[in-house]
């Protein structure tokens, strides 16, 4: 079958959608189906959306292949008589995150129109796909509310699961990701303020800004933490970050209301090692059971402290928990098989 | 809110007159500042007032401001930078001119960067063929120019030009609204030119001193043919009963059109035996009043009328005395019992409605006392909520006339003819996600 | 640098234009900068989606990139305040092939507005470009002759010329390309019909069609040149074209009417081989100098002609054939001139 998979994106910034397009494709091709991409550069500027809204409308790719899976936001605009889509999410800004200090547009007469204008589009455009599904349970959810569409939850599997394998458990939890303020690395370093045992803290991962570094590297000195926790502001090689999630007694992911579940915990899962997360954390909360395949705490110091200790103190607790995650990908039958057989279904 | 006013603010403006007015009013809502581009003396003001070039830094500020609002006229002095900078931060237009004509044709024709072809294309964009060939012919004098004719300029207005980035439009009257809201796609609002509540308290609304003598007849204004007054002279020329009831005085500066002034100062003279004339030429503030205070019928039979709405009129209703004016342009939105008007142009009627108001003062002081009646209503504060609101209603269109603008723009740049799909599969299509 | 390379894309088709911006990303990056292949689908059937396209360029914004490189219509419209044009080239639909079989867009009143479009908004646009370079002389006239723009010529290198090599000047003509009728390999064949020499010819190439080939096989047999002629009809991977280029005495390329000079061209010319073309091949000529560094000719006949004259006389051989390389130093033909000027 000849499919394109077509999504948006911001030059040079590798993100999250970039990837699930790149591993789609694949997986497509791995299947033999004949595979080409439209990603269209978007900016999310407020006042110049409604115009790169209609560029894409304009693009006609309509006879260009036989199935068109839209993935980012507002990729859905190209017009295909067989048109799915995987959606990743809104444009936030003009939904959920509305009334908090992430929302995008102003709150002017002319922000007011604007989402307005963005959520019309949504509810005309969004309709025009056969099939909707999404990346999360949350994402389903934003859908119902906010436009009064049902979407089919589809987890997105790894690209590449194979180099994630367990190793024997060292001391030390791990927190890979960028670094940025609602990643919150800030509250592990907190935490490792709070331990008890001995278990390390170890965080990788590019900084969005050198701002965003400072305060960590400040909360370390000053609570005399070089031991306890070690800061690889860099990126690293996902070579790399599979050893030490393999080494790790267990993984951390804490991010502040996420939509998805994050690749992280998927790494986790498939190297057998349990995940801690927040209980406001978001997306991870839909795959990860407290006490089962991971720990679910209060998103403060002490209870996140706390949990990494429960893990150094009960190394074979942990090891069963990882167990129990790497059958959860089983169980939510997280694999590109049903990806794409759902999605050219 | 903060809201930028332009406007110009040189002592002869009528507008900048309209500015400190309205927007001293609006400022007590919202945080306002006045920008004007004329050197000094500016009219007195106690809002804060930016000078400014255009091109200089200053504008930049502009992105700051909730709100820009455009005072727009037909005078190039005053209004040519007001509608440079109106190019680069869309806002909200005032529009004070049922043709802006004059200051575009000045603007492309006159000066460094005149182009003559410019004006021939915008003739073209906006009124077709016609219009190009109205340009051309005026420029190579083969016909008497577009701009000499005040029946050509309202064919051939121009205020399009002035709305190329408006979010929204404010006129004086409801005629010109319906004409905006035909030609161009956002909100447009009609309000009544105030009257000043400074004017209302200044003015004596009071009957005129009782007389037995004629009844005075008075004019006031510039001195020129689209007043009419020489129709009104040969009127009076023509009916020597009515003559002979009246005096008529004309004030105003009447050095603009010398060889009209000088064919009226002849006739009036060659039929002094029966005309009771006088060409006061201009006066000073305090004998102007004691003239309006002491006359019986204002005369005010413009035509064409070319003005969004007339400062002037307002003065002269708010004495309380009858205005005798034709039914055309805002003139003819007056409530009917509050002026005398007949049907544009029509002098039999004219003359008929003269004679009937020289003999009956009841009826002057009826018509009179609604027209103040009227006046105190047609004040600064109901014009400002008005304006807030049609601000507010702008700014919710702003995104989809901008978008709407620029997209326009790249189909312009590319020439991309009208009758081309591509318009109405916008329009069809994604048109539908923006509620204009 | 950020460098958007800002291209066309037909959904599932790949051509020159691909590859070229493939090498131009690979070779961006390894002078230092950051490059991504931004590709604009278009679409121009029917042809009032042509106006679509190029409306939808101009609405795209292309934000956090320091420079953009745009090569075709409509993608070259893109609004961006560091855009330079490596052009390989407007819609020809609209200029040299209206008029043509190949004018796709019909001479209706709509058609007529199409192109009128078209042939404006690239005089309006093609001036918010800081520098406009071509691929080809060609190209740099039409746009001249029809949008009033000056341009500079950049040919294009090979991605990598390193492996091309002249190992001996063999008793053979070597005439690498897609088998098809513009190409004419016929026409070579048919050369050797009068050729008196001994020189034999490789024809090597993907037939485009069954009847590509039966053609160029009939003129074979027909001519019973089957010890003379062998015809290689698919692909052949670098090394064998590399061992071929090397050991050949010269290289037959003879296009009908081509826009760019053809990289076999410049493959030969880096394997110090005399190119011989025809003088309606096109943007050969821009490379090829009659006498220098290869021969131009007019028909079959001298076509024999010039395959003799290289086959019996050994120095001038060699002394076309090292006018050929020098060709590509004059000529600037070289990713360090491309990379400077795109960046600069």
């Amino acid at each position: 079958m000849k499919v394109l998979v077509a999504s948006t994106y911001v030059p040079f910034i590798d993100g999250g959608g970039r990837m699930i397009v790149r591993d789609l494709v694949r997986a497509l091709r791995e299947r033999d189906h004949e595979v080409d991409t439209i990603e269209i550069p978007f900016l999310s500027a407020w006042d110049t959306m409604l115009e790169q809204m209609l560029a894409i409308r304009l693009m006609d790719v309509s006879e260009a292949a036989d199935t068109l899976v839209a993935i980012r936001t507002p990729s859905y605009l190209l017009r295909h008589p067989n048109k799915r889509l995987w959606f990743i999410h809104h444009h936030r800004g003009a939904y959920d995150l509305w009334d908090t200090p992430y929302q995008d547009i102003p709150a002017t007469p002319e922000g007011l129109a604007t989402r307005d204008a963005i959520v019309a589009a949504d509810n005309l455009y969004l309709r025009e796909a056969r099939r909707i599904f999404t990346n999360s349970q949350i994402v389903a959810d934003r859908l119902r509310e906010f436009n009064d569409l049902q979407g089919t939850v589809l987890y997105p599997p790894l690209g590449a699961p194979e180099r994630f394998v367990a190793a024997p458990a060292e001391d030390y939890v791990f927190y890979p990701c960028r670094i940025t303020g609602h990643k919150r690395q800030q509250l592990a370093v907190e935490a490792a303020v709070k331990l008890s045992t001995d278990v390390r803290v170890v965080i990788a991962g590019a900084p969005d800004s050198p701002e965003q570094l400072r305060p960590l590297q400040e909360l370390i000195d000053e609570h005399d933490l070089q031991d306890r926790v070690q800061l690889i502001a860099r990126w690293i090689s996902e070579e790399e970050k599979a050893e030490l999630i393999s080494r790790s007694l267990g993984v951390l992911y804490i991010p502040f209301l996420e939509d998805s579940y994050g690749y992280v915990t998927l790494e986790a899962f498939h190297a057998s090692k349990p995940v801690i997360t927040c209980s406001d954390s978001g997306g991870t909360l839909e795959i990860i059971e407290d006490g089962v395949n991971g720990l679910i705490t209060a998103p403060d110091p002490s209870s996140l402290g706390a949990a990494m200790d429960r893990l150094r103190a009960d190394p074979q607790a942990a090891a069963a928990m990882g167990e129990a995650g790497h059958r959860t990908l089983e169980l939510k039958d997280i694999s590109w098989d049903r990806v794409v057989a759902s999605l050219l279904g | 809110m903060k809201i930028a006013w332009f406007t110009p603010l040189a002592e002869r403006s009528a507008i900048g007159e309209f500015s400190v007015h309205v927007a001293g009013e609006l400022a007590k809502f919202v945080e306002v500042e006045l920008w004007a581009s004329n050197s000094p003396p500016l009219l007195d003001t106690e809002l804060a007032v930016v000078q400014y070039r255009p091109g200089s830094t200053e504008l930049s500020r502009l992105a700051q401001y909730d709100a820009v609002v455009y005072n727009m006229g037909d005078y190039l002095p005053f209004h040519d930078d007001i509608h440079t900078v109106s190019r680069e931060h869309p806002g909200v237009v005032i529009l004070h001119d049922r043709v802006l004509h004059h200051l575009f044709a000045g603007k492309w024709l006159i000066g460094p960067d005149a182009s003559r072809e410019l004006y021939v294309e915008r003739m073209r964009a906006y009124y077709g063929e016609r219009g190009a060939q109205a340009a051309r012919l005026s420029l190579e004098g083969e016909r008497r120019p577009v701009w000499e004719s005040d029946e050509e300029v309202l064919s051939y207005p121009l205020y399009e030009e002035g709305l190329l980035d408006a979010i929204g439009v404010i006129t004086h009257s409801e005629g010109q609204a319906d004409d905006v809201r035909a030609r161009w796609v956002g909100p447009v609002r009609a309000l009544h030119l105030p009257c000043y509540s400074e004017t209302l308290h200044e003015v004596d609304g009071g009957p005129p001193p009782a007389s037995a003598g004629p009844v005075r007849l008075l004019t006031v204004g510039h001195l020129n043919p689209n007043k009419q007054v020489h129709r009104v002279v040969e009127m009076l020329a023509a009916d020597p009963e009515l003559s002979a009831q009246v005096t008529y005085t004309i004030v105003g500066p009447d050095d603009g059109f010398k060889s009209y002034v000088s064919d009226l100062r002849r006739f009036v003279d060659r039929h002094a035996d029966r005309l009771n004339v006088e060409i006061l030429g201009w006066q000073p503030p305090e004998r102007l009043d004691q003239l309006m205070r002491q006359a019986d019928i204002f005369v005010n039979l413009r035509h064409p009328v070319m003005e969004g709405s007339s400062a002037s009129l307002m003065r002269q209703l708010a004495y309380g005395r009858p205005v005798l004016c034709f039914g055309s342009g805002f003139f003819g939105e007056l409530p009917g019992e509050a002026v005398v008007r007949v049907p544009a142009g029509d002098f039999v009627a004219a003359s008929a409605a003269l004679r009937e108001l020289v003999g009956d003062r009841e009826r002057r002081l009826r018509v009179g006392g609604l027209a103040r009646t009227l006046m105190a209503s047609y004040n600064e504060r109901l014009y400002v909520e008005g304006l807030l609101e049609l601000i507010e209603q702008s700014r919710r269109a702003a995104p989809a006339i901008g978008f709407l603008g620029a997209v326009a723009r790249e189909l312009g740049n590319m020439h991309v003819d009208s009758q081309l799909p591509i318009y109405d599969e916008i329009a069809n299509d994604f048109a539908r996600i923006l509620s204009i | 640098m950020k460098v958007a390379i800002v291209n066309n894309q037909a959904p599932f088709v790949r051509g020159g234009a691909e590859l070229l911006a493939e090498w131009l990303h690979d070779k961006l990056e390894e002078y230092g900068h950051q490059a991504e292949i931004v590709r604009i689908p278009f679409q121009w059937n029917p042809p009032e989606r042509i106006i679509d396209h190029m409306l939808s360029a101009r609405l795209i914004r292309l934000a956090n990139v320091d420079r953009v490189i745009a090569f075709k219509f409509p993608a070259y419209y893109v609004p961006h305040e560091s855009k330079v044009l490596w052009l390989l080239h407007q819609f020809r639909q609209a200029y040299d092939l209206w008029g043509t079989p190949y004018q796709d867009i019909p001479a209706t009143p709509t058609g007529h507005r199409i192109r009128e479009a078209i042939v404006d908004a690239d005089r309006r646009y093609l001036q918010e470009a800081k520098r406009i370079y071509t691929n080809s002389k060609i190209v740099g006239h039409r746009l001249n002759l029809y949008s009033g723009m000056e341009s500079e010529i950049l040919f294009p290198p090979l991605l990598d010329a390193a492996p091309y090599r002249c190992e001996e000047y063999g008793d053979y003509f070597f005439f690498p390309s897609r088998i098809t009728a513009g190409k004419r390999q016929h026409l070579a064949a048919e050369a050797m019909a009068a050729v008196a020499s001994s020189a034999r010819l490789i024809i090597a190439g993907q037939p485009e069609t069954d009847e590509d080939l039966r053609r160029l096989m009939s003129v074979i047999k027909e001519h019973e040149l089957e010890d003379r002629v062998e015809v290689i009809p698919r692909w052949i991977d670098d090394d064998e074209k590399l061992r071929l280029l090397a050991g050949a005495r010269g290289v037959i390329y003879l296009p009908f009417g081509e826009d760019s000079y053809g990289y076999v061209t410049l493959e030969a010319f880096h394997a110090r081989k005399p190119v011989i073309t025809f003088t309606d091949s096109g943007g050969t000529l821009e490379l090829i100098e009659d006498g220098r560094n290869g021969y131009v000719v007019d028909d079959v006949h001298d076509l024999a002609a010039a395959i003799d004259r290289l086959t019996e006389d050994g120095s001038l051989v060699e002394r076309m054939g090292q006018a050929a390389l020098d060709t590509i130093d004059e000529l600037e033909i070289s990713w360090d001139r491309v990379i400077g000027c795109l960046t600069q």
